[in-house]
Order: C-alpha cells, then sequence, then structure tokens
C-alpha cells in the first residue's frame, strides 16, 4: 500500500534525480575545465536532488527514508553536500566525489522508486536525527577519502589537516547519530546496541574514527604523514561495508537498508 | 639505615608497563585491534548464524560462553583488549586532565575529549552489565483481564487506538493498560510503538509487538431498541424473541470481517444464523427484523517483558558523549578551511 499519484506524476517526480545526476556529471566536465568552477554546478545539482527528494517527503509526509531507493538517493546527496561544503579545486578530489555521489544516485535509481508511508517504528523523532546524521558522516568521511587521494597523487601537505578535520568532524556526527540510535533502539527494541551485521559495523566505524582523531596526538605517529590517509582510505572502504555491504552481504539484519 | 631513592626492578617495570598502557600509540594500537576482532566477528556470526552463533541475539554476551566454542575467538580475544583499552583510556584521561588542571586550562573545551573519554567508559559498563545481566522475560498476552507479569504485577487492557494513513495501512498503536503491583495499587500506563512501558531508567521494559480489538460481543437493534450481547452466552429478548450471542469470530474463510454467530431461542429447538455488521435477521414468524449494529471489541496487546540493566549506563553515556561533543566547541573546525 502506498501513496497514489496522479497520473504522470512519478516521471515528474523522478525527474529531480535524473537533473541532479546529470549536473553531479557535469561538475566533473566543468572542473576538468575551470577549476573551481564545478562548486556551483554542484551545488545546482544538490538543490534539484534536494527538492526531488523534499517532494518524496511531502507527499509521504514523513522524512522521505523508507526504503533502498530513498536511503541510497539521499546518501548520494549527503556526499554531494559534504562535496560542496568542503571544496578544495582539485579534479582528483572532486572526481572522486562525484563519482561516488554519481553510484551512490545511480544505485538509487535501480531500485523500485514507488512511494510508500513508513512503518509505525519508523515514526520517531529519533529516526530523522539518526539516518540523516549518519549520512551526513558517510559524506564528510568520503571528502576525507578523497582528499587521501588527492594527497597520493600530490603529496601537498596541506591536505593532511583537512583530512583529519573531516575525519573528525564525521566522527562527531556520527557519535550523535549513534547515540539518537541507540535512544531509538531501546524504544523501539529495548536495546541500544544489537549483534547485528549492521550496528556492529556503526561501531567499527566509531572505533576506527575514534582511532583515527587519535594518530595526531601519538608522537611515534608525527614522522609519517602516510597514516592519516591511509586510515582515511580504509575508513571509506569500512563505510562501504558497513552501508552497503551489511545491507546486502551478511544476512538477516534488523535494519532493511 | 639509610634509605634509598632508586626504583627497584619491579618498580621499574611497573612503570614501563604504566607509560605503555597510558601511551597514545597503545590506544591506537587497542582502537585498531577492535576494529579488526569485531570486523572478523561479523564474519563469523554470519557464518554460524545457524550454528555456532544461533543463540546470540539482542546484546546478551551469555550466549557465547554457553557453550564455549572456537568460533567466538574473536570475543574472547576482544573482551581482554577492550578492558586493556579501558585501562588505557582510563589513565591517560586520568593524567591529560591533571596536566590541563595543572597548566591552568579552565576553559570547557579544554576537558571535553575527558567527558567524551568518560562516555567511552561507561558504554564499556553497559555491555558488561547488559551483556550479562539482561535476560528476555517472554511476551505476555494481555486481555481484558488481569495478567501476571514476569515481575509478579499484573496488567490488564483497557483501550486501544490506532491511526492508519490514508491508504489503511498502520501509522500509530497505542494501548492504555492498567498495572497492579503488589500492594495492590492501580497505575495506569500507555503503550505503543516506539513507546514502551519503562521502569528503572529503562533497565526493564515492556515492549508492545502487537495489539488489536479482539471481537467479543454484538450490538443488535430492532427500530429504536437495542441489545447489548457482551460475550458469548450472553442473551436478550428482541423483536420478541431471544437471541443468544455464540461467539464472534474475526477473519476465517470469511475474510477479515468479523461476524457474529447468534442463535434464537424459543419452545423448540434453537434456531442458528450469523450476520455481518450491518447484516439484517428477518423473522419469518411475524415480518419483525433486527440488525447487527456493530461487533465490540475488546483490546488485545502482546507486550515482550525485557530486563537490560545495560540502559541507564548508556543512558547516562549518551549524555556524557552529547555533553562531551558539544563541550569540545570551536575545536571541531570548518570544513572549508
Amino acid at each position: 500500500m502506498s501513496p497514489t499519484l496522479p497520473d504522470g506524476g512519478q516521471p515528474v517526480l523522478m525527474a529531480g534525480f535524473v537533473v541532479a545526476l546529470a549536473l553531479y556529471a557535469a561538475t566533473a566536465a566543468t572542473e576538468a575545465f575551470r577549476p573551481g568552477a564545478g562548486r556551483r554546478v554542484m551545488a545546482a545539482g544538490v538543490l534539484a536532488h534536494f527538492g526531488a527528494l523534499a517532494t518524496r517527503g511531502v507527499l509521504i509526509g514523513y522524512l522521505p527514508l523508507t526504503n533502498k531507493f530513498e536511503s541510497f538517493a539521499a546518501a548520494s546527496l549527503a556526499v554531494a553536500i559534504a562535496a560542496v561544503i568542503a571544496w578544495r579545486p582539485s579534479r582528483i578530489y572532486v572526481t572522486f566525489l562525484v563519482l561516488v555521489a554519481m553510484a551512490a544516485l545511480g544505485a538509487a535509481l535501480a531500485f523500485p522508486a514507488d512511494l510508500a508511508y513508513p512503518p509505525p517504528l519508523m515514526r520517531t523523532p529519533w529516526y530523522p536525527a539518526h539516518v540523516p546524521l549518519s549520512f551526513l558522516a558517510y559524506g564528510l568521511w568520503t571528502a576525507a577519502a578523497a582528499g587521501a587521494l588527492a594527497w597520493a597523487f600530490d603529496r601537498d601537505p596541506a591536505w593532511l589537516p583537512r583530512i583529519h578535520r573531516l575525519a573528525l568532524q564525521g566522527f562527531g556526527l556520527w557519535s550523535v547519530a549513534m547515540v539518537c540510535g541507540g535512544v531509538w533502539g531501546v524504544l523501539a527494541w529495548g536495546a541500544y546496541f544489537l549483534w547485528d551485521p549492521k550496528v556492529v559495523w556503526s561501531v567499527i566505524l566509531w572505533f576506527h574514527y575514534a582511532t583515527f582523531v587519535h594518530v595526531r596526538l601519538a608522537p611515534s605517529l608525527q614522522s609519517r604523514p602516510w597514516v592519516g590517509p591511509l586510515l582515511a582510505g580504509l575508513g571509506f572502504v569500512w563505510v562501504l561495508v558497513a552501508y552497503v555491504g551489511t545491507s546486502f552481504l551478511f544476512g538477516r539484519s534488523s535494519h532493511a537498508f | 639505615m639509610p634509605s634509598s631513592t632508586a626504583a627497584t626492578p619491579e618498580a621499574g617495570l611497573f612503570r614501563r608497563s604504566y607509560d605503555l598502557v597510558r601511551s597514545q600509540g597503545f590506544g591506537i594500537a587497542c582502537g585498531l585491534l577492535t576494529t579488526l576482532l569485531l570486523a572478523v566477528g561479523t564474519l563469523v556470526m554470519a557464518f554460524t548464524a545457524d550454528g555456532a552463533s544461533s543463540g546470540v541475539a539482542m546484546d546478551d554476551l551469555t550466549a557465547f560462553f554457553l557453550p564455549v566454542s572456537g568460533w567466538h575467538l574473536w570475543l574472547y580475544l576482544l573482551m581482554p583488549v577492550l578492558g586493556l583499552f579501558g585501562l588505557s583510556t582510563l589513565l591517560s584521561t586520568i593524567e591529560s586532565v591533571a596536566d590541563a588542571w595543572r597548566a591552568g586550562r579552565r576553559t570547557l573545551s579544554a576537558y571535553a575529549p575527558a567527558v567524551i573519554h568518560v562516555a567511552f567508559l561507561v558504554t564499556l559498563c553497559a555491555h558488561v552489565v547488559g551483556g550479562f545481566r539482561g535476560q528476555e522475560d517472554g511476551v505476555v498476552t494481555v486481555g481484558s483481564d488481569w495478567t501476571r507479569l514476569p515481575d509478579g504485577r499484573d496488567i490488564r487492557a483497557i483501550s486501544l487506538a490506532t491511526d492508519a494513513y490514508p491508504d489503511g495501512s498502520p501509522l500509530q498503536v497505542r494501548a492504555q493498560v492498567e498495572i497492579r503491583d503488589v500492594g495492590g495499587e492501580v497505575s495506569t500506563e500507555s503503550v505503543g510503538y516506539n513507546e514502551p512501558i519503562s521502569s528503572g531508567w529503562g533497565a526493564d521494559l515492556l515492549l508492545l509487538l502487537r495489539a488489536a480489538g479482539e471481537p467479543t460481543g454484538a450490538l443488535l437493534t430492532a427500530g429504536p431498541a437495542e441489545c447489548l450481547l457482551a460475550g458469548p452466552g450472553d442473551a436478550c429478548t428482541l423483536a420478541g424473541r431471544v437471541i443468544r450471542l455464540v461467539r464472534v469470530q474475526e477473519g476465517g474463510h470469511w475474510g477479515n470481517t468479523p461476524v457474529a454467530f447468534l442463535q434464537i431461542e424459543g419452545a423448540g429447538a434453537p434456531e442458528p444464523f450469523f450476520l455481518w455488521p450491518g447484516g439484517r435477521r428477518v423473522l419469518s414468524e411475524n415480518g419483525a427484523s433486527f440488525q447487527l449494529a456493530e461487533i465490540r471489541s475488546s483490546p488485545v496487546v502482546m507486550l515482550r517483558s525485557r530486563h537490560a540493566p545495560g540502559n541507564p549506563f548508556a543512558l547516562v553515556a549518551a549524555v556524557l558523549l552529547g555533553l562531551g561533543l558539544l563541550a569540545m566547541g570551536r575545536r571541531w573546525g570548518l570544513a572549508t578551511r
């Protein structure tokens, strides 16, 4: 059962996502010819993307994160937002972020885009806090990984504090998201933690980035500038496992996506 | 005897161990090892979901020891690693707080990381307490009669309110229940999805699994006259005949529509029949009729009873973590810098 759309409504609803996808592709092309100019194109894509997702939210009367289509679309949007906020005029950095945003949005478009009302368990204030904050953390950590990739190519030391800062900010958002998810877990299941692949991988991400943000404090690691970029790259792999892998590879999970 | 200030070999070993455990490098090693062991654990649990890990549920830790299994080696290694991680965090936090205080740093943000570290330590306590002391107390089906809860209290459902989306799918379900404690005092509570009945700061919970209205009675009308048959066996006189409710049934091969099974009684054998809501029965002898105006139902809720003593610790940890993150203030910096 789902909300009904007027005839021809579904293509209109999808148009915003397609426009966003096109604008993200145009961002990489723009940046290749005019470094720094891609940010506005990316921002326009974010607006179209946000508008399309928000329209779905209005139609279902709730946060539009009720199925895999909306989840991947929101993850893509989070990466795009992180790219716009933490923009650097670097082709490698921008291209990596654009590719991740496009891949996530492309994955979303591969899933059924039917509108659905959220089940009663999703209807809690903790949900709209838990999931968007998690996705924004994913976005910032993806930007950290993009910075690590750029550093691997140009060895510009200016990347290192940026990578660290993005990892730290993602860690802060992730911590708040985990608190919100934990409170919701107690209210819904009676436990803030479950031996569930998605939940355990959330904890893994927390430990990974908690470790990451302490690296700069270890005197023995000061002379090894590659440690931060390495952990940022590894963290991105962990993000993929936590977000995609646990939904598709680990079988049963308490999380629908 | 002159006293000696020279460190003994044992004291030197202690000092070196202390310095090692409180060092950043040791904490980082514990953090990386924790991520590795947890990652291995998720793979093992997925691989042995129908075998050695089949008993693992919720936040329980006892299932990993009943029985001890080589498949759970990752957890047996994880526990001492987290123990050392906790010790390392505790020692380094005490030292950093002492250093900051001695250095005259009085801003809140100077102590924010320490608050976050304490939150982490409390979370470890939550896992130990909840993992070893928590338990599922089973499912209780609660109707309009008093039902005994695992903790000795009694409970009964008094009303049920449901909201639905325009397409009829459930939006929210909320039941009112009465709970009678062992002293006989009765209190009214509300329970719904994401709205458990909680006591002891979340240590004891009654969580809604399912709620429904169980059809129990029928309201019959004949013109302005009406009679309520509250339950099976009840009878009343309507349109000049005695009508008895045999049972009310929801579902079955009639679909989801509830049905009332009734019988007309008189001098001869009872005359059985059934009606759906809105259905009418015309009496052959006098042409009078009566109608099943509605089927009355009473609320039935299924509640899961759970003892989770780790939850209050987790709540404290969440508050501390939130405060610590807020206190970081300007240390977060701007992503665009």
